[in-house]
């Protein structure tokens, strides 16, 4: 085995959690995606039902890898060529991840509050952090999660129960669909390819759990509570911003740059500039970690750490070269990468089912 | 030397390394090195170009210590022309000696001419910048320019921004009789259907300069030019198109439901001569859409509740005069939003109420048919409108005296 650390369920949870907010912190592809913004809320919550009924699927298969992640099943089970095949989709769909977040991250901070700097400076310096923590590890990423997630949801539910002057619930109003149920379809599309693309990495982490049958649980879970908070902010952001919701580019920044309570209480944007870094840096170590956990079991190496600052390197010029403006991220987020990632995923599903016909056979015979 | 491995080398260049990124980044602002930005006029100079005229702090002014000069004016007071807002911000750079912060920015102030020429030139760069915020102030100065409106001074506060804000958030509480519109409700009411903006009036007052001023201190000369703000700006879309007075403002608040303060002068129900006021405490409104056979209507409910504060000739109150003050104040209200109505109807055609969005949230699919037409539709439209006033408390006394 590659990796000799054990993590609980409920660090799972917070793994997920955190890599499910960092998206919606950032600039934040979402927005561009809504047409009619008072039922925008209504595209969360049938992202957030398609993509529990996904997870549970997904993770009950998990249950047969036993202690081998998602790569080694699918080579073990389909052979070395076609599994090897398919766990390289995988890890380049892991390496795509980390590099969009680490180009996301750059990109919230040169719109926002430093956009002399040169991106790659932000992009270098957030890679070399998380490079840092992959190398030691899933335990580690694990532990610093459980203490970020809480500081996150803090500052989270400070920015959106300050601005209660602002809120005019009559904005919530008409439930209707002006361009009939097709416009529901790109922002759902949005939030669902998110969450199922994201958290194949469950497949990754699976056998390094203490106790294996909790991991739906928590994986239900993580879904569920990310689900219920997104309704609330995006309820929360409809009553507040209104039709120029659908303008932001950096929701979460613009609400907490709204916050002004008695000439005492406000510019407290600095709460939501620091959860983007601990944020973004995490997930950034996760999803390198996940690459070069992959990339090691495919080539069957001895230990992966070597791979971490090449992949982190490769991560960062990949970041560079792949997007040469905001509006190439923009697009690629709300278009392409939903195609992508959901046939990705849903593939990645059936492919699983058959991986587990055939390992039920094995052991038959 | 021996002990000295690879890896200790390598931490001690990274720890190296550290220094130059721990010691700042290209966007670097020592506080010494900025000016804070208090209030932005907007106008456009005769050759149609975007002109800006700020405020900005002398914050060596405003420390406290002993041995300030009083009598410098705390604040620098420039302008700078551009084709574009943004360029204009960027020519002040040419003269001034520190770069400008928009982040503490209270006021944005139009001129008539320019308000009424269409505000989305100027307004998009307000919204768009990283430091500039959605809370600052939409102010439309009537009859004047907003670098005219940028010279006022207050006697009770040595930065006219502070006094500004103290004015403006007097008035909200107080007197109702302005409305509380910043940039980020002003966009909301830009982008929303059905609704047309209005935004904070302010008035110039010239202080006629006496030859004799008992009240200042002994060295400092009289303010010249003071600001009154009361009333409001109505628009359409993004133009402005004409005024409201006090009266007329706190109608719009009634109907809004943002009426928070204020008296009302009604008869004295006993003498018809002698009057009483009534101080407007709270009020709540509910605007009700109807549209039958594709008619539209519109019902407006206002709850307003107020304490007797001053009564002329004193009288005893009993539950008919009580009763009578009430069915007044109600009658002094419905006034007061009828004045609204009337010059939002036939003079400036302008959906400021929100009527047509009140439709658009109830009626989503009369109301796609009926935008279209809105312009023709609103003039004609019936409003109904009820009154319920509550009085509550009579004050420290509770019956007459005389009579």
């Amino acid at each position: 085995m590659l990796e000799h650390g054990k993590i609980s369920a409920r660090q799972l949870f917070f793994i997920l959690v955190l890599i499910r907010f960092v998206p919606v912190m950032l600039l934040c592809t979402y927005s561009y995606t809504l047409k009619t913004v008072q039922i925008a809320w209504l595209n969360d919550v049938l992202g957030v039902a398609l993509s529990l009924l996904y997870l549970y699927l997904f993770v009950r298969l998990c249950k047969g890898f036993k202690d081998k992640t998602i790569i080694e099943y699918l080579e073990s089970n389909l052979g070395p060529v076609f599994g090897k095949i398919i766990g390289i989709i995988l890890v380049i769909h892991f390496f795509i991840i980390a590099a969009s977040d680490a180009r996301d991250m750059g990109e919230t901070f040169t719109t926002t509050i430093m956009p002399e700097t040169p991106i790659i400076v932000f992009i270098l310096i957030i890679v070399f952090l998380g490079a840092n923590a992959a190398r030691n590890g899933l335990e580690v990423i694990a532990r610093i999660s459980e203490f970020t997630v809480p500081i996150i949801l803090l500052f989270l539910f400070i920015t959106i129960s300050l601005n209660y002057k602002f809120i005019d619930v009559k904005n919530l109003k008409p439930f209707y669909f002006p361009q009939g149920f097709s416009e529901l379809v790109q922002p759902t599309g949005s939030i669902l390819s998110l969450y199922i693309g994201e958290f194949i990495i469950v497949g990754m982490i699976f056998p390094y759990l203490n106790k294996m049958q909790k991991c739906s649980k928590s994986v239900i879970l993580a879904t569920l509570f990310t689900g219920v908070l997104f309704v609330i902010l995006c309820i929360d952001m409809i009553v507040i911003f209104g039709p120029t919701f659908k303008t932001l580019s950096i929701p979460i920044l613009s609400l907490a740059k709204l916050i002004f309570i008695a000439n005492f209480i406000e510019r407290i944007e600095g709460i939501v500039i620091l959860s983007w870094v601990l944020g973004s840096a995490i997930k950034i170590a996760l999803f390198l970690w996940a690459t070069a956990v992959g990339t090691g079991q495919i080539l069957k190496l001895k230990s992966y750490q070597p791979l971490i600052y090449p992949l982190g390197a490769l991560a960062t010029v990949n970041s560079i070269l792949n997007y040469e403006r905001a509006a190439d991220f923009i697009n690629f987020f709300t278009g392409p990468w939903i195609v992508y990632s959901s046939t990705l995923s849903i593939s990645l599903l059936i492919i699983l089912y058959i991986a587990q016909a055939l390992d039920k056979q094995k052991v038959k015979s | 030397m021996k002990n000295i491995n690879f890896r200790q080398l390598l931490y001690l260049f990274l720890l190296l390394f550290s220094i130059l990124i721990l010691a700042g980044c290209w966007n670097r602002r020592e506080i010494e090195s900025i000016g804070f930005i208090n209030s932005v006029g907007v106008d456009r100079n005769i050759n149609n170009k975007i002109k800006l005229t700020v405020r900005i702090a002398k914050p060596f002014t405003l420390s406290g210590q002993q041995n300030t000069n009083v009598d410098e004016r705390s604040f620098w007071l420039t302008e700078m022309t551009g084709d574009t807002v943004f360029e204009a911000v960027r020519n002040f750079l040419n003269h001034s000696p520190r770069r400008l912060f928009w982040a503490h920015n209270r006021f944005i102030i139009f001129g008539e001419e320019f308000a009424r020429q269409g505000l989305n030139d100027a307004i998009d760069w307000f919204d768009r910048d990283n430091e500039s915020r959605r809370t600052a102030q939409i102010a439309i100065v009537k009859g004047a320019t907003a670098a005219e409106s940028l010279q006022v001074e207050y006697e009770l506060e040595r930065d006219p921004s502070q006094g500004e804000a103290g004015v403006v958030e007097a008035a909200i509480n107080g007197q109702s009789n302005i409305v509380d519109v910043k940039l980020h409700d002003f966009l909301l009411m830009l982008n929303s259907e059905g609704i047309e903006p209005v935004a904070t009036r302010t008035d110039l007052v010239p202080t006629p300069q006496g030859p004799l001023d008992i009240r200042g201190n002994l060295k400092r000369e009289k303010i010249g030019l003071t600001g009154k703000y009361i009333g409001a700006a109505a628009f359409k879309e993004d133009k402005l198109v004409g005024w409201l007075d006090g009266k007329q403002t706190r109608g719009l608040n009634w109907v809004k439901g943002k009426a928070k303060g204020g008296i009302l002068v009604i008869n004295n129900p006993k003498t018809g001569k002698r009057l009483v006021s009534i101080e407007l405490i709270r009020s709540q409104s509910k605007i009700i859409p109807k549209v039958i056979n594709g008619r539209p209507s519109i019902e407006v409910k206002v709850q307003a509740e107020g304490n007797i504060g001053d009564i002329q000739g004193q009288f005893d109150i009993n539950l008919k005069t009580w009763e009578d003050m009430e069915k007044m104040m109600a009658e002094g209200i419905k006034d007061e939003i009828k004045a609204c109505l009337r010059v939002a109807q036939k003079e400036f055609n302008s959906d400021i109420f929100g009527f047509g969005a009140a439709i658009y949230r109830n009626y989503p699919r009369e109301w796609e048919r009926l935008k279209n037409n809105w312009d023709e539709e609103f003039p004609n439209l019936s409003v109904k409108i009820s009154v319920e006033a509550k009085l509550r408390r009579t004050g420290l006394i509770l019956r007459t005296l005389q009579e």
